[in-house]
């Protein structure tokens, strides 16, 4: 079910005042939230292209039911870990391995199974190819079960955590399935952690007055975003551009790049902003996902504000697994490369995001590396010097040659750019003046959305046709008629807001919202919605991160 | 205010943290006494009643003004306009209530497969490309060609093509307009020595990338025969300008006047829309295409040029022979040609401006000699109709007429839609171009082109811009009032909503900017043309079966002519400069209706404007030769 949408008001207004009149019936609410959950899941609205029918709730199912088992298995072989008999505490070891691997078997086989097998197949068929073997790949007719990406993260967190010893296992099965299930984070997140959630479930909801009014703050705040900022832009602009970039200026393919770095914020973060809502209403608490990401001065910053759930479980979940960085050098950066290649994969399967993500890892890599050469100048640093002058220059010309097929002129131009950028950034001090903070800040953002062309683009035919558009500026303006002045005023106005301090709107317009009596806030909410159908001809579009 | 100490940085990175260790112990049990304070669903509830009464509202207001109980007035209008749900939407919850409980989803699944009609005509056509692409090798030659007949020889009857079958999906309309063409398709076909047929297809993105005129061209060509590729700018003037068949290389570009930027006071932008210039060092390549089956042989090469005032030299060089230099200098400005003859087979040719002065260049034209069909493809990416009338009328209809075309292609429309045009302007504006095409010759057939059908969402559905059917409707009316033909696309794809399923279907046709199509329904349209085409084609053969020869003639005027060679100044001084070549044709066949060029001029022979018009525009080009 799409929050934005007539079917969620008329789920969510009966939902709530049931939950709150089982406030005193803990099993009862539980059951009814598991239920409503359930329903949300299957009960999504007609779209094009159809939904999945409602059966693919049964992997939902398998993989709470999965991950319960195992967890509790684990759980049980605990104790004898420390048994004095070596044999013992050996099998219990084991045992508990074996369990956990079924769990990961079973979650990320599933994941990959869904997501990544086409794009595997056609990975394998290609570099076949490239060793003169020519296969005809089949291409299999996979429909993605919606949030298999958020639900295998969140229901492993629970069996690693158990087996890592830091939560003991939840004893009641219904508890857990209500962790797994809850519908405000189901389809697209925030992942949240057993860690974070279930606790929740051992205590009364946390409801009271000022509670809900943040509640409905961060709908309300939630809806402009999602529904504005996020699919209007969409619908009128963006989509359009990166259907067929060919057919665009220059300037209008540029102008789309930042318009779909607003909308992709905005629709995510308000998607986000309106489950955190949802869940405060409901009394339970589901963790930030974003924090004004493009106000970050360095890449790493940006990781640490944007879909933050994500990055930060793959980091506690896999990056410090590896060592974190604690080994040498090399390791650490290995391991900041295969943590931040499948942040980047995570989020789709095709050629374009191994170039994503290796374009992301690479900037990580670099962003350690300039500050460890701040520190001392060795070994270390001359290699990395070497790299950027020589092997990322070289890199770049041959990835926009073989890969994206540039012209030898334009490859070169990017591959000077890419040296350019490169001293540019390493010599830019790391701090400074407001200034200096400020060229952080533009670096950062400018990085960020010049690498969306891999994230947003269908294939990798069309990131070529959007690179060459900008290398070769063509110098034929915008088109009349494109862009509507309530369009302009939509992108400058996101735009600007996001770089505003986050007091004046968290601080200074809650305050003002506090003010206001629930017969306004209703009215509002009314307003919202009729402009929403105005601005998007009542067709709210599916939310970006389901395809993930 | 200082940093706290304990503060972690700010710009720490998300990977920059240590692991911290918490146990955390799920246990407890909610305390089943505590009640919640007084008021705290009140503004809550308050809202949510709200929303509801409202709701109600928007619901009540209305039935009560359709049962005649309130007057219609703006509230009433205002809460229709509210409702987020009629009864013609989707019933909420649709997966669940409307797909499984109301039985609903066999029908939502055969909607959604009512496109694979469409999906399996694209197939169909990839199946045949790739089946076609895998033998990687030119056509192979119909016939041998023939003599041209006596005039009083009979047209011998129409020889039925297994094409022939396939059920055309939209005739053209008026397509007695197109007996020109027809007839020099029928030259085509009989195989006479020098019957090439050209059509010269203009249009916006939706021929972009070559799609939909690679289409027709491989149709025809696999069926009349392939004449060569036809003309390929010298350059792109953006990067949608990307042509099959030809394998196209810019060393270093040229500098670039796209008619859409209305950036050529003189209006000379060459045929194809783009003028190119370089005062030096600029350089282009173009070759016969080295995969699939088309485009692999080429006799006959043009290069499209500018006589200028203080034009320099362009360096033109064929394969690996010595490279001959074209003096583009000329006392004012004109069209000019450089004509080159090579066996046939795979060439290329590159065009480097060498200096001496700035050179100004159109295009090059890839032909060859075997009779064939040749499909220029012109696409003018991001143009409103109107801006092919940013070319100066009579280098406009001097370049057509050079290019000897039998057909001029016009599918503009796309852009005009989202310009809040006028449809009486626009009309004026449509039916002054095609009186220009008209008027190059009375034996150059038209043929105008509808829009695709770009779409909209409405609710769950997509729909037809309401603008389409008008700019169709604007377009028939003067394609028919101008004597051209008109096949309407539209329709062809379907219709109102036709976008939708084009955009639904799998393959996918259209694209989801539902505006434009993909490869595949580029194919499916492409091939939508070429029935139409032949259905017309068939029934013209069977008019004139048993008819003279003369009657080809006098429908299509005589066998086009081929133009000789370039000649060097002197055999011996290849890489020396040519000073002259063939210059603009100086017979107005608009007048005479004949469309026989006038005979090539002798080397070194002063370059002549052909008109009063090129004329006065060869004073404005002396005094401004710069973009």
């Amino acid at each position: 079910m799409l929050f934005v949408s007539f079917d969620f008001l008329l789920f969510i207004i009966p939902v709530l005042l049931i939950t709150w009149g089982l406030a005193q019936a803990a099993v009862a609410r539980t059951l009814f939230l598991i239920g409503a959950s359930y329903f949300f899941y299957m009960a999504g609205p007609l779209t094009e292209p159809l939904p999945a029918p409602w059966y693919y709730v049964g992997l939902l199912v398998v993989s709470t039911v999965l991950d319960f088992v195992c967890s509790g298995k684990i759980h049980r072989y605990a104790p004898y870990l420390d048994h004095p008999d070596r044999a013992k505490a050996e099998l219990a070891r084991r045992t508990r391995n074996g369990w956990l691997l079924l769990s990961l078997i079973g979650n990320l086989g599933l994941l990959a199974y869904f997501k990544y097998t086409n794009f595997l197949l056609e990975a394998f068929g290609d570099i076949a190819a490239v060793f003169g073997v020519e296969m005809l790949m089949p291409h299999l007719q996979l429909i993605l079960p919606v949030g298999i990406s958020f639900y295998t993260f969140q229901s492993l967190s629970y069996t690693i955590d158990v087996w890592r010893g830091r939560l003991t296992p939840e004893p009641s099965f219904r508890r857990f399935a209500l962790f797994v299930v809850f519908f405000p984070q189901l389809v697209a997140g925030p992942i949240v952690r057993a860690s974070e959630f279930l606790p929740q479930l051992h205590r009364r909801p946390n409801l009271r007055a000022e509670r809900m009014r943040e509640g409905l703050f961060r709908i309300f705040k939630g809806l402009v975003k999602k529904a504005i900022l996020g699919d209007w832009i969409a619908a009128s602009f963006t989509d359009a551009v990166f259907a067929n970039p060919g057919t665009y200026s220059s300037l209008e393919v540029l102008l789309a790049l930042y318009a779909f770095t607003l909308q992709l914020y905005a629709d995510f973060a308000g998607y986000s902003d309106i489950a955190i809502g949802v869940a405060r209403l409901l009394g339970y608490e589901i963790p930030e996902n974003f924090d004004r990401p493009h106000q970050a001065k360095n890449v790493g910053e940006f990781w640490r504000r944007w879909h933050m759930t994500l990055s930060t479980w793959l980091r506690d979940y896999l990056f410090f697994p590896l060592g974190g960085s604690r080994g040498s050098r090399a390791r650490t950066y290995f391991n900041l490369w295969l943590t931040m290649f499948l942040v980047g994969m995570w989020h789709g399967a095709s050629w374009n995001f191994v170039i994503y993500s290796n374009i992301q890892a690479l900037a990580i890599l670099f962003n350690r590396w300039n500050r460890i050469r701040e520190r001392s100048f060795d070994v270390h640093t001359l290699i990395g010097w070497a790299l950027g002058l020589v092997v990322l220059p070289a890199v770049s010309y041959w990835l926009c040659t073989a890969t994206l097929r540039l012209d030898h002129e334009t490859s070169l131009w990017l591959a000077l750019a890419a040296i350019a950028t490169f001293v540019v950034v390493a010599l830019l001090p790391r701090r400074g003046g407001w200034l200096n903070t400020v060229m952080h800040i533009l670096l950062t953002f400018h990085f960020t959305v010049l690498s969306r062309v891999f994230f947003r683009a269908d294939d990798l035919d069309t990131s070529r046709q959007m690179i060459a558009k900008l290398v070769e500026f063509d110098g034929l303006g915008l088109r009349e008629g494109l862009l509507t002045p309530w369009l302009w005023a939509a992108l400058i106005g996101g735009m600007a807001y996001h770089f505003t301090p986050k007091r004046w709107v968290d601080v200074v317009a809650y305050r003002v919202f506090c003010k206001l009596p629930g017969v306004v806030l209703g009215m509002l909410l009314c307003a919202i919605g009729v402009l929403i159908m105005k601005l998007l001809s009542g067709a709210p579009r599916a939310f970006i991160y389901f395809q993930f | 205010m200082g940093q706290d100490r304990n503060q972690p940085d700010p710009r720490r990175g998300l990977l920059d943290g240590e692991e911290s260790h918490t146990r955390i112990v799920l246990e407890g049990r909610e305390d089943p006494n505590e009640v919640y304070p007084t008021g705290t669903f009140r503004t809550v509830v308050s809202g949510m009643m709200t929303v509801i009464a409202l709701l109600g509202l928007s619901y009540l207001l209305p039935t009560l003004a359709d049962a005649g109980v309130l007057a219609d007035g703006p509230l009433v209008a205002v809460a229709r306009d509210a409702r987020p749900w009629t009864p013609k939407d989707p019933v909420p919850f649709w997966n669940l209530v409307g797909r499984e409980l109301l039985g609903e989803g066999s029908q939502a699944e055969a909607e959604a497969s009512a496109v694979d009609e469409f999906a399996a005509l694209a197939a169909a056509e990839v199946a045949a490309e790739s089946e076609a692409d895998t033998e990687a090798g030119p056509l192979p030659e119909p016939e041998p060609e023939v003599a041209p007949p006596d005039p009083v020889d009979l047209i011998p009857a129409y020889r039925p093509h297994p094409d022939d079958s396939a059920p055309v999906e939209r005739t053209i309309e008026n397509v007695d307009a197109l007996k020109p063409f027809y007839a020099a398709l029928t030259r085509t076909e009989l195989r006479f020595s020098g019957a090439i047929t050209r059509a010269t297809h203009y249009g916006d993105s939706a021929i972009g990338n070559d799609g939909i005129t690679a289409a027709i061209r491989h149709k025809m060509q696999a069926r009349f025969g392939d004449a060569g590729h036809g003309f390929h700018l010298l350059g792109r003037p953006n990067m949608s300008y990307r042509h099959r068949d030809v394998e196209f290389d810019i060393k270093s570009r040229f500098s670039q006047c796209y008619i859409i930027q209305g950036c050529r006071p003189d209006g000379h932008y060459g045929l194809g829309g783009t003028t190119f210039y370089s005062t030096g060092g600029a350089e282009i390549s173009l070759a016969t295409g080295r995969k699939g089956n088309f485009g692999r042989k080429v006799s006959h090469l043009e290069v499209w040029y500018a006589g200028t005032p203080r034009g320099g030299n362009l360096r033109v060089k064929i394969d690996r022979d010595e490279p001959i230099v074209v003096s583009t200098r000329s006392e004012a400005l004109e069209d000019r040609w450089f004509v080159a003859e090579v066996p046939e087979g795979a060439h290329e040719i590159s065009v480097r401006a060498a200096g001496g002065g700035r050179v100004r260049a159109y295009g090059i034209v890839l032909e060859r000699k075997t009779p064939g069909v040749v499909w220029d493809g012109m696409s003018q990416i991001g143009a409103f109709t109107r801006r092919m009338l940013n070319f100066d009328e009579g280098h406009f209809q001097s370049q057509l007429r050079r290019r000897q075309t039998n057909l001029v292609v016009l599918m503009f429309g796309g852009n005009d839609m989202y310009a809040g045009l006028k449809l009486d302007v626009y009309k004026k504006d449509y039916g002054e171009l095609l009186r220009r095409v008209r008027a190059v010759n009375p034996k150059l057939a038209c043929l105008v082109m509808a829009p695709l059908d770009h779409g909209e969402h409405d609710g769950n559905r997509i729909v037809t811009r309401p603008i389409v059917p008008k700019i169709v409707e604007a377009q028939r009316e003067v394609a028919l009032a101008e004597g051209c033909a008109f096949w309407d696309s539209y329709q062809a794809m379907g219709g109102p909503g036709s976008m939708g399923r084009w955009a639904r279907s799998n393959p996918r046709l259209g694209s989801g900017d539902l505006a434009h199509l993909t490869h595949h329904g580029h194919k499916v349209i492409g091939s939508m043309v070429y029935r139409a085409l032949m259905a017309g084609y068939i029934e013209f053969r069977q008019s004139v079966a048993g008819s003279p020869q003369a009657e080809l003639e006098r429908l299509a005027g005589p066998l086009p002519q081929r133009y000789p060679p370039t000649p060097a100044k002197d055999p011996t001084d290849t890489g020396k400069a040519v000073d002259t070549v063939d210059t603009v044709d100086t017979v107005d066949t608009a007048d005479t209706g004949n469309t026989e060029p006038a005979p090539a001029p002798q080397p070194n022979s002063a370059p002549t404007p052909t008109s009063a018009q090129s004329t006065s525009t060869t004073e404005t080009d002396g005094s401004s030769d710069v973009p």
